[in-house]
């Protein structure tokens, strides 16, 4: 077995799950609070699961 | 696109396979199972499902959809090639024209028939057509840097990364037309155009002059555009499907975020981005004495 090359596996996994770790977490999280808070802002947050997928409760910055 | 390497004999039918298999699983997922008020967002800031916003959401999901396999694909070669090697094997990656060959025509088979009659409502057969052209030059740039992957990962990240200089050019240099409809003002977007564009400039010049001082990596000006094309409209389109959405609307983009209004602007940008790399590569020939 070649052990520089199972040093380059180990190393460049890390790094691919390192890369979509930082991705989720910085941007997904972001989002996920403006969306919470433009909910909150029209008082549909408690009930917008229950609500018609047909309502697009949507701020205007997503396109 | 030049290629440098020996392509060989893993089993490009295999991967044409699993691309045609992603793709198509993807597309059904996405037009027959998934809620389309989600996905394409209809009825949000009131769309509907063949306005002109929304028609451009459903030729994105070609890129989207390209962005994805590129990303899978990259990384199945890469683990393919540093696997091989941990046995001390050589693995040939297979030549990317042959798999896009190979699966054009389940995909273009597949994907027709989902979108033309599955769920409602299902798409006239001439935008289906249109989407499908857009996946298939899609597919094309996604399966390109596979090869560079497996056997060169070092090249292929100094290719991103000088590329990434290129992406004002492609995606910023249109917010000049923004203030004609209202978005932003006539200083802010000549001020992000120029600003952008003048950064984009020094660091691709700068990692273009460092990667052949440094790595003695050279790149001709197609592979940089291509690149600037995979990571700009690929990578970006999904990466804002996967994560610039909310939790509730994994939705698809609309052409606004990447492209252009008018097509005279879209082709000064597509210019702007081919001047930018032939400038690379000639200071990369300038300081680095020939193409490796």
């Amino acid at each position: 077995m070649n052990k520089g090359e199972l040093l380059h596996l180990v190393v460049g996994t890390i790094l691919i799950v390192l890369f979509f770790i930082a991705f989720e977490s910085i941007f997904s999280s972001t989002q996920a609070s403006t969306y919470k808070g433009y909910l909150y802002q029209l008082d549909l947050y408690a009930d917008h699961h229950s609500a018609s997928s047909h309502n697009v409760y949507l701020p205007a910055v997503f396109r | 696109m030049r290629s440098n390497f020996r392509h060989g004999s893993a089993a490009p039918v295999f991967w044409a396979g699993l691309v045609s298999a992603s793709v198509t699983g993807l597309y059904y997922y996405w037009f027959a199972v998934a809620d389309r008020y989600a996905i394409f967002l209809y009825n949000h800031l009131g769309g509907r499902p063949f306005d002109e916003t929304t028609t451009s959401r459903y030729w994105m999901s070609g890129l989207v959809a390209s962005g994805a396999v590129m990303v899978g694909y990259l990384v199945l070669n890469w683990y393919a090639a540093r696997i091989s090697a941990l046995f001390r094997r050589q693995y040939r990656p297979p030549d990317w024209r042959q798999v896009w060959l190979y699966s054009a025509l389940p995909i273009s088979i597949g994907v027709f028939t989902i979108t033309t009659t599955l769920n409602h409502p299902t798409l006239p057969p001439i935008l289906a057509i249109q989407c499908l052209g857009i996946l298939l030059v899609g597919l094309a740039f996604a399966l390109w840097p596979g090869s560079i992957a497996a056997l060169q990962p070092a090249r292929l990240a100094w290719m991103v990364i000088i590329s990434a200089g290129l992406l004002p050019p492609l995606l910023l240099l249109r917010v000049i037309e923004l203030p004609s409809v209202g978005t932003v003002s006539q200083g802010t977007a000549l001020a992000i155009a120029v600003t952008t564009n003048a950064a984009g400039i020094v660091w691709s010049a700068g990692a273009g002059w460092l990667s052949v001082r440094i790595a003695g990596q050279q790149f001709s000006a197609g592979e940089l555009a291509a690149s600037a094309v995979c990571t700009g409209y690929l990578g970006l389109s999904l990466l804002h499907h996967l994560f610039l959405t909310p939790p509730d609307f994994r939705y698809i983009t609309s052409t606004a975020n990447f492209f252009a209004l008018t097509w005279e602007m879209q082709l000064a940008s597509w210019a702007a981005v081919a001047g930018l790399a032939f400038f690379i590569h000639h200071i990369q020939t300038l300081f680095g004495g020939g193409y490796q």
